[in-house]
């Protein structure tokens, strides 16, 4: 009797999962994958019932895609540092570093602007040089080490722009940032290029492959011959050349920058590469969740200004973006284990 | 049917019928056992037959379909069971790492979570405490130091604190205390006195229900065993007295496998090259030269301090120092050698510690099994997808790993199943020398046979093979030479044929020789 009362139990899980083909699974496939564009779209709605006069959705896309923000450029670089394993939280005062002293170097001192561009990097780099020698050479933790060094590379960006905001670029050379492709500007699709390059050589190359070990286990990763300590140093010095380029072409696109304001993307910056991890590659940091994520975090801020709020709103978004995105995030990969 | 005849009136712990399953499919379909007063009753089966399973729904970490039943001294305490009231009804776990804290003292262990306190400023009353810890401590005949730190003592000591805890507040002689893979935590020589202490339970009336890879443990300690396979019951209750090793073994795989067979199935056939050990020493290996030739496993073996722990390491360069490797031609200079030098000289090294070494847990089986293999299968720019699919599936057929699916992580597997994956990993390119460093260490009979013929395999296949180990019958059952290390150094090497107690004992003899003590210590198998 037992028996025949378990039968059916085995039978109908195997034919669920059987007749469940195409149909369902594709949908559970892209409901998992995707569910974050859904909820992008929801927002969407949410925001144009709520909205008092009617948005035309045209205008309203484009200002949110054609904004001049760091924030998929620093997502990438809080990518290839939490890829392999470690917490780089320098970035966004790497930015301000690098945004601050090449209009500083031009405006102020009159150095021409290839030269400026140059040792702008050259600071960029040097701080995330510092940041791997520390934590890679020395051992020290990492958000120690990156919170020290975010802060000495903010109080010289301040030193250098005289702690006031710097402007009076060549407006020539905004073209660099605005230069309008498709009806958006070139930041955008730097943006989208360096995305895609990146979600490439993470999943289809082997250095991406040896990212991962390094990130997972770096203990497998070294008796599997891979240079571990290369890679972390590697990451390090690649997210601060990202941070310092979209720094120089950002005091490109407005004509100087302001010092002050750096440190406000790291927030945005680093719930979108939490909340990437849902969308995508479920439980992994990866490029094109992280796109998907900013751009849906961009627009909920949007929205909320066209709502009339401001100011405090921007620090509650996304802080409660943040810790929202680590929460379902650490439950994905949890549930990914079990 | 001898059980039936001496039906107890009322079992210690019944259960039946339990079914759990997980998103359709059924985990553990209507197991049933019964345990009664005194007795030891084993529960064994394969990683993955529903072993944990069961477990996990007696002790409440899961909950069951709601048409079973579990009763403890005839009263029903579940479905639903509530786990913090379970140690009050009279159940009471005992878990693999044993659950103390070392820092800790004897009785903070013991009544941790059962503190005697006072009722308004919630102060311990380590006075009450004291006595109550003392009390069951004299009466499983130890006499340890309730205030002693658990670090300070022995590990026979160790485990009686364990079960200190589970009889707290209990009447003597009432009860179900479960091991679960308990003595895998237990050194070999403090074995015994675990054993006895388990008797002196039951000799009171306590039932105790023992979970256990070992099946050797099983048929010593256990009155009756309950046999698990695929989800499914397939013996309840049957008496380990009719039964013999081979007989349980095949129980529990559903066919014979017989460690004998794999060195019929795959006799050993040298052949000419040799990988040679030059001085190799680092850590407490002091100079190890040897030779293995290709087509050869050579066990290596030697009690806790021997040594046998380091060498693995070293030559997987897992562990920094000196000597020489030759093979095919070359020479690694262990003192220079970078892991991706010894990787390509030919060594695979499968370390020990499989979660924190062997294994990207987060990672898929196929990133896992691929990794070694990218460098000269992939390109710099492009690894290639189609090569890794195809030789995941052919690692997954070869070694019969479960649930045969390639894009899981190796999180999700059971540990039997892990270490095939770790296997399959190093394997795939044939290795001019294998190393492998305690392989058998915690995975179930069935793995560990699949485990022990691929190493058998390996050399057949061309590899030279190195078998660091203590487990003497894994080594007797695929080695064709044995070597055994003392002080970091080999002192004596044994041919076949031979078998696991002669291995045994020439280690002991090699030991007590050494250093002429009448009671030699045995090769725990520690980690």
């Amino acid at each position: 009797m037992a028996t025949t009362r378990s039968q059916p139990t085995i039978a109908a899980g195997v034919t669920r999962q059987k007749t469940g083909i195409p149909l369902t699974r594709a949908a559970t496939y892209l409901l998992q994958r995707y569910s974050l564009v859904l909820l992008w779209i929801i927002m969407v709605v949410l925001f144009l019932v709520l909205l008092p006069n009617s948005v035309d959705l045209g205008n309203a896309s484009r200002a949110v895609l054609g904004q001049q923000t760091p924030v998929v450029f620093l997502g990438l670089a809080v990518i290839t540092t939490i890829a392999v394993g470690e917490f780089d939280l320098s970035f966004a005062f790497i930015y301000g570093l690098a945004g601050t002293t090449f209009p500083a170097l031009v405006v102020l001192h009159g150095w021409p602007v290839p030269l400026a561009i140059l040792v702008a990097l050259a600071a960029a780099v040097l701080v995330g040089l510092i940041n791997a020698v520390l934590v890679v050479i020395v051992g020290i933790s990492s958000i120690v080490v990156t919170l020290g060094t975010g802060s000495v590379a903010l109080g010289i960006a301040l030193l250098m722009s005289d702690q006031s905001n710097v402007s009076g670029l060549d407006p020539a050379l905004a073209q660099v940032a605005l230069g309008s492709f498709l009806g958006l500007p070139a930041v955008f699709w730097y943006g989208v290029v360096l995305v895609i390059v990146t979600a490439y050589v993470m999943t289809a190359t082997p250095l991406g492959r040896s990212m991962l070990f390094v990130g997972s286990n770096p203990n497998v990763a070294r008796l599997a011959g891979i240079p571990v300590r290369r890679i972390r140093f590697g990451g390090y010095l690649v997210a601060a050349l990202l941070s310092g380029v979209i720094g120089i072409i950002l005091a490109c696109g407005v004509g100087g920058f302001s010092t002050a304001t750096a440190q406000v993307q790291m927030m945005p910056a680093l719930a979108a590469v939490f909340l990437g991890t849902i969308a995508v590659v479920p439980g992994r940091f990866n490029a094109i969740g992280m796109f998907i994520a900013a751009y849906f975090l961009l627009t909920g801020m949007f929205g909320l200004q066209l709502l009339g709020l401001s100011g405090w709103v921007t620090n509650v978004f996304y802080g409660a973006a943040l810790i929202i995105a680590i929460t379902v995030s650490l439950l994905l990969r949890r549930r990914a284990r079990a | 049917m001898a059980d039936e005849s001496a039906t107890p009136p009322v079992p210690r712990l019944e259960v039946r019928n339990l079914t759990k399953t997980f998103a359709g499919v059924a985990v553990l379909e209507n197991a049933s056992l019964t345990i009664a007063p005194g007795e030891v009753h084993a529960l064994v089966g394969q990683n993955g037959s529903g072993k944990s399973t069961l477990i996990k729904l007696i002790s409440g970490v899961y909950s069951a379909d709601p048409d079973g039943e579990i009763l403890l001294d005839g009263e029903h305490i579940g479905p639903p069971i509530k786990a913090k009231a379970l140690h009050g009804q009279g159940l009471s776990f005992v878990h693999q790492d044993l659950g103390l804290v070392p820092d800790l003292s004897v009785r903070d262990n013991v009544r941790v979570g059962r503190h005697a306190v006072n009722p308004i400023t919630r102060r311990i009353r380590t006075s009450e405490d004291a006595v109550a810890v003392s009390e069951t401590l004299e009466y499983l005949r130890t006499d340890i130091d309730p205030s002693a730190k658990v670090l300070s003592l022995l590990p026979s000591e160790r485990v009686a604190v364990a079960v200190a805890r589970a009889l707290q507040d209990r009447t003597p002689g009432t009860g179900v205390v479960v091991f679960d893979e308990s003595s895998r935590a237990i050194p070999h020589e403090a074995l015994p006195a675990f054993y006895d202490m388990i008797r002196l339970l039951t000799s009171q009336g306590t039932a105790v229900l023992f979970v256990s890879h070992n099946l050797k443990e099983v048929l010593e300690i256990a009155d009756r065993a309950t046999v698990l396979r695929n989800g499914r019951v397939v013996e309840t209750g049957i008496p380990t007295a009719g039964l013999d090793e081979a007989k349980l073994t095949s129980l529990v795989l559903g066919r014979a496998a017989e460690l004998g067979d794999i060195m019929e199935s795959l006799p050993p056939a040298p052949r000419p090259e040799t990988v040679e050990f030059v001085d190799v020493c680092g850590g407490r290996v002091e100079g190890v030269s040897a030779a293995i030739r290709r087509g050869e496993v050579v066990g290596f073996t030697g009690t806790v301090d021997s040594g046998l722990s380091d060498l693995g390491p070293l030559l997987g360069g897992d562990r920094r120092g000196a000597g020489k490797v030759k093979l095919g031609g070359r020479v690694v200079d262990l003192a220079r050698a970078r892991v991706v030098d010894l990787l390509d000289a030919g060594i695979a090294f499968i370390p020990a510690d499989r979660h924190d070494k062997g294994v990207a847990l987060d990672l898929t089986v196929e990133e896992n099994a691929t990794l070694p293999h990218l460098r000269s299968r992939g390109k710099p720019w492009w690894t290639g997808f189609k090569w890794q699919r195809a030789e995941t599936e052919g690692i997954i057929e070869r070694f019969d790993i479960r649930p045969p699916n390639p894009t899981m992580p190796v999180a999700a597997m059971s540990g039997g199943n892990q270490q095939k994956v770790l296997l399959g990993k190093w394997l795939l390119g044939t290795p001019d020398l294998l190393v492998l460093d305690d392989p058998t260490q915690a995975v179930d009979v069935g793995a560990r046979h699949a485990i022990l013929t691929a190493s058998r395999q390996a050399a057949a296949d061309g590899s030279a093979v190195m078998v660091c180990s203590a487990e003497v019958e894994d080594l007797a059952a695929i080695c064709d030479r044995v070597l055994i290390l003392q002080d970091g150094r080999i002192v004596r090497e044994m041919t076949r044929p031979f078998d696991a107690d002669a291995v045994l004992s020439a280690v002991f003899a090699v030991d007590d020789a050494a250093h002429a003590l009448p009671s030699a210590p045995t090769p725990a198998n520690e980690a």
